[in-house]
């Protein structure tokens, strides 16, 4: 097997080809926010919050979207590429509702988490509010369109590891929205086979059980790592 | 379509015929959607190289009732919402690809909106981000939400209402969209904005509310260029 050497942060680390710059930084034991990445899934850049700045070029690229390379020196920290990584996430608090106080995912979500790990206590930018929909109209399952951050994980998810594709995104801009089927109440889309994997990905508390009360949500987000481990190598967790 | 409109004259009188006009690095001729403040819009078809005073003034006719050297032209948008605007001090810029670079704006979609002198920047560069907004696919969160945001800031140097701190924010943002953004429309989308604190930065500051606390005037790039 071909390896790719490059440094992250001065660091030396050796990935194996085909690796991503996020599998290189965290080779290197060095730690970045993601938010639309998850491991098991297509990446599809879109958070921004793993920009890392190649030295020599001082472009950034998603770590996640960008192949590792031979001889590139990744740098993750610069003041700033972590002033913007907390600008983003004021972003992501102020387009949405956010409220954790009694959020089902509050202690264990990861925009939280995120906002914990860049330093943003709080938004400089106002809080827009949008006016968005509740559809509970499933009968295990509903969604908050006022915590959904356009992650899109959901979609990717319902698409490649169920192969259902109850979910896409509908409108563009700040209009943007998940919608289920042809735009239909979640619970009336027949593609739908209640998986609940959409619940296990959702990094906040878009996607919830109906069981589930305040701070009560406990999703498996390595789900989709560990079904595409099982299929494509034929190895289980007993293994 | 500009392309395709160049090919046949290029056939018939040659390569060297058509690369003999414009400068050394944009050859041939550009074709220009003029609008805006200005006697007579249209599609002008001029050599690369041609001064935007002659685009503005003797093809355009200038400002309708403009009086000065500058016709009553206050600055040009060149280059479609992503491009920037060129102040009047500077119309005797050549266009071509090179120099409306160095001035922060691009030849882009050939679009070129002469703004009269009673007009205010902060709207102009709104007017463009609303577009940005507008335009924006809404995938990445640079340019879905931080246009929403630029806007809204933009809002309130309009209204008058905006404060030092806005100021700072709105450039802080601006970076911060234009090196994240996940495409050339985000990436682009701050360019008009950019390019009016350049040469106008004296109106954003006029509408802070404090404006005594604001940088002196002569800290303008405008007041460098004599009218």
């Amino acid at each position: 097997m071909s390896v790719h050497t490059l440094t992250v942060d001065g660091l030396e680390v050796a990935v194996p080809q085909g690796a991503s710059l996020l599998d290189a930084v965290r080779a290197a034991g060095a730690e970045l926010p993601t938010l639309c990445h998850l491991d098991g899934l297509t990446p599809v850049g879109a958070c921004r919050l793993c920009l890392v700045e190649l030295e020599g070029s001082g472009k950034l690229q998603p770590a996640c979207a960008t192949a590792a390379g031979e001889g590139m020196a990744v740098l993750t920290q610069t003041p700033q590429l972590k002033e913007w990584r907390r600008m983003a996430v004021e972003l992501f608090f102020a387009e949405g509702n956010h409220v954790c106080a009694f959020c089902v995912a509050n202690g264990n979500c990861q925009l939280q988490d995120v906002a914990v790990a860049v330093g943003m206590d709080h938004s400089r930018f106002p809080y827009q509010y949008p006016n968005r929909k509740v559809d509970a109209s499933h009968p295990q399952f509903a969604i908050d369109h006022h915590r959904c951050i356009l992650c899109t994980r959901c979609v990717r998810v319902c698409d490649e590891i169920e192969g259902a594709h109850v979910w896409d995104v509908a409108n563009r801009g700040a209009d943007c929205t998940i919608i289920a089927g042809l735009d239909q109440p979640w619970g009336e889309v027949e593609a739908c086979t209640s998986c609940g994997k959409c619940v296990d990905v959702c990094p906040t508390g878009a996607i919830f059980r109906k069981d589930d009360t305040t701070g009560e949500k406990a999703p498996h987000r390595e789900l989709p790592q560990l079904l595409r481990t099982a299929r494509d190598q034929h190895q289980w967790l007993n293994q | 379509m500009e392309t395709l409109a160049a090919i046949p004259v290029i056939i018939r009188e040659g390569g060297d015929w058509y690369g003999a006009m414009g400068t050394a690095g944009s050859k041939g001729t550009k074709v220009f959607a003029l609008s805006g403040a200005v006697a007579r819009t249209g599609l002008v078809e001029v050599p690369m190289g041609t001064s935007l005073r002659t685009v503005v003034l003797t093809i355009g006719g200038g400002v309708p009732g403009g009086e000065g050297p500058d016709g009553g032209v206050k600055a040009v948008q060149t280059g479609g919402p992503s491009g920037g605007c060129i102040p009047a001090a500077l119309l005797d810029t050549p266009v071509d690809y090179e120099s409306l670079r160095e001035l922060g704006s691009m030849m882009g979609s050939g679009g070129l909106v002469v703004i009269g002198e009673s007009t205010a920047m902060p709207e102009v560069a709104r007017h463009f981000m609303r577009f940005s907004v507008n335009e924006s696919c809404g995938k990445c969160v640079p340019c879905r939400a931080g246009t929403v945001q630029l806007a809204q800031l933009l809002d309130r140097f309009v209204e008058r209402r905006a404060e030092l701190a806005d100021l700072e924010r709105l450039e802080e943002l601006c970076r911060m969209v234009g090196a994240t953004s996940l495409c050339g429309l985000g990436q682009a989308a701050p360019n008009p904005v950019l390019s009016t604190l350049r040469y106008f930065r004296q109106e954003y500051q006029a509408a802070c509310r404090q404006p005594a606390q604001c940088e002196p005037l002569d800290a303008c790039l405008l007041q460098e260029v004599h009218r």
